[in-house]
């Protein structure tokens, strides 16, 4: 990590006198991850369950991490040209260029960032006969776990010198339309949440600089909330006292105030935005349809989140389909918006066998049996459950 | 900004020209995991619409009510999907019917391998 560290310093120092075009050193990887196609373009792309921990048994590696645009990222970016305007309701507009980001102290957040729509597709198997929830069906891949290094926003806004009676910051990013018809993406959210010292304008990405999809040189970091807030190849921030009335704010990514009949739709006014995560697990081995060795001692493993700051401080397994549960042994967390790992020793016996994990976090949420449909599809956090058969050898 | 927005319409008039010229011939049908889309003019007009900015699996892998799909089918042309409104209501019937929330559906998924890591510019296929 040391070296990498360093290394990503070293071509970052390049990178200014050579370009772009120096930087691309880390495509050579030993092997190429295989990755679960959701959408064919743009690319929704998952990561399989078997990658999310691959970097350090803790992260998820640059090249495994999963990929999801709006629109498509832009056709290209030139480094030296990228500039990143914040206006609107300031004492003094911004606009910074990547080195002079790199010349404000920086810091390191590890975050677990996923997509609202993540496991989207259970909505469909927990309520088979009512309309699906719309969108992209995402089962377990639209999640990852990365340190994030770069400025604090909070450090960045203070520079700016936010006006009275401003409350919500704007965001763009090159994640444009096809079409001139199509809604630009722009999704705003509360002044607040950015004065939080774990949101960062991020350039690297588990030290590395950060990679063309997602969101090559810059993008935002919001912490514990939903990746549509994480805004890739970000270009301005207004600030504002109202929120944007934009598609993908005013209509999209939206959650019913009131939850009604699975299957119906609601009217965005009677919705608010999609903003912090919440708590939930991944099993991450055995693997469903897996056959461990009868009467043998196997780990059952895997990470463990929750949103806006809440930690992870139980995660239960159970080996019999949810009829009875042990405390797993939970790894370090790596901070208030990092995931933790959960390990549970187990024997199995002949037969099949259902597993499950239940996570808790520090203010008392636990994962549902079932997560409340709602009309996107947003935020499923039920429960898991895993299939194996084990036999003797 | 102006250059994309030029280049977006050239991109999409290319590709609409493209399709333009295949809606002559029949169409085949298109198998989706376990649903096959049956050849037709509502077949077409999904691949001539959608296909401009996305492929075709994000909407074969989806199982809405045709009052979800309906829905789905106004935004798209509000984003400026070429769908005719006289073709709409074939349209939905058909996403409708073929996929409805109780059409068959399977949890495995293409794979394929990720893409190399790169800066200035996405990965050259």
């Amino acid at each position: 990590m040391e070296n990498s560290l360093s290394r990503s310093r070293l071509l970052a120092a390049l990178g200014g006198a050579l370009g772009a075009a120096a930087l691309p050193l880390s495509a050579r990887a030993a092997s190429a991850p295989l990755m679960d196609v959701i959408v064919e373009r743009p690319y929704d792309w998952g990561t399989p369950l078997a990658e999310l921990d691959g970097l350090d048994g803790l992260y998820t590696s640059n090249r495994a991490f999963f990929i999801r645009s709006h629109m498509g990222p832009p056709p290209s970016i030139d480094r030296a040209a990228w500039r990143l305007t914040i206006d609107g309701m300031v004492e003094r507009p911004l606009q910074l260029s990547l080195d002079d980001l790199r010349k404000m102290e920086h810091v390191d957040v590890p975050a677990v960032l996923q997509c609202s729509g993540n496991g989207r597709f259970f909505y469909g198997t927990a309520f088979p006969t009512a309309s699906h929830p719309a969108g992209a069906q995402w089962q377990y891949g639209g999640v990852g776990h990365a340190r994030w290094t770069g400025v604090r926003m909070r450090d960045l806004l203070h520079r700016a010198g936010v006006k009275s009676g401003a409350r919500y910051s704007n965001n763009y990013g090159l994640d444009n339309p096809l079409l001139p018809t199509t809604p630009k993406f722009i999704r705003g959210l509360e002044l607040e949440k950015l004065l939080d010292p774990g949101s960062i304008l991020a350039y690297e990405m588990n030290g590395e600089p950060l990679p063309y999809y997602h969101g090559f040189p810059v993008r935002l970091i919001v912490p514990g909330w939903a990746g549509d807030h994480w805004v890739k190849w970000i270009t301005h921030m207004t600030i504002a006292d109202a929120i944007t009335t934009d598609f993908w704010t005013s209509a999209g990514y939206r959650y019913p105030n009131k939850l009604g009949t699975p299957g119906k739709g609601v009217k965005p006014t009677d919705e608010h935005p999609v903003t912090t995560l919440n708590v939930k697990s991944l099993i991450l081995s055995p693997l469903d349809g897996a056959r461990p060795r009868a009467g043998t001692a196997t780990v059952v493993r895997g990470v463990a989140w929750s949103g806006d700051g809440a930690v992870v401080r139980r995660v239960e397994v159970s080996v019999d389909g949810g009829r009875s549960w042990r405390d797993a042994d939970l790894g370090e967390s790596p901070g208030r918006f990092g995931w933790r790992t959960f390990s549970h020793r187990w024997t199995p016996q002949a037969g099949t066998a259902t597993i499950m994990a239940r996570a808790t976090d520090d203010r008392g949420a636990v994962q549902p049996r079932v997560s409340p449909w709602n009309p996107g599809g947003y935020l499923w956090n039920a429960i898991q459950s895993v299939q194996v058969e084990a036999a003797h050898a | 900004m102006r250059k994309l927005v030029v280049l977006g319409a050239a991109l999409f008039a290319a590709t609409f020209a493209a399709y333009a010229g295949v809606g002559a011939q029949e169409t085949a049908p298109v198998h989706a995991g376990p649903v096959t889309l049956p050849a037709g003019p509502e077949l077409l007009a999904l691949q001539n619409s959608c296909e401009a900015c996305h492929s075709l699996n994000m909407v074969t892998q989806q199982r809405l009510s045709a009052a979800t799909w309906k829905a789905e089918v106004t935004k798209m042309r509000g984003f400026g999907a070429p769908l005719k409104a006289a073709q709409e209501p074939a349209v939905v019937a058909y996403l409708a019917r073929y996929l409805g929330p109780t059409a068959p559906r399977t949890a495995a998924r293409t794979t394929a391998t990720a893409p190399p890591i790169t800066y200035g510019e996405p990965p050259r296929p």
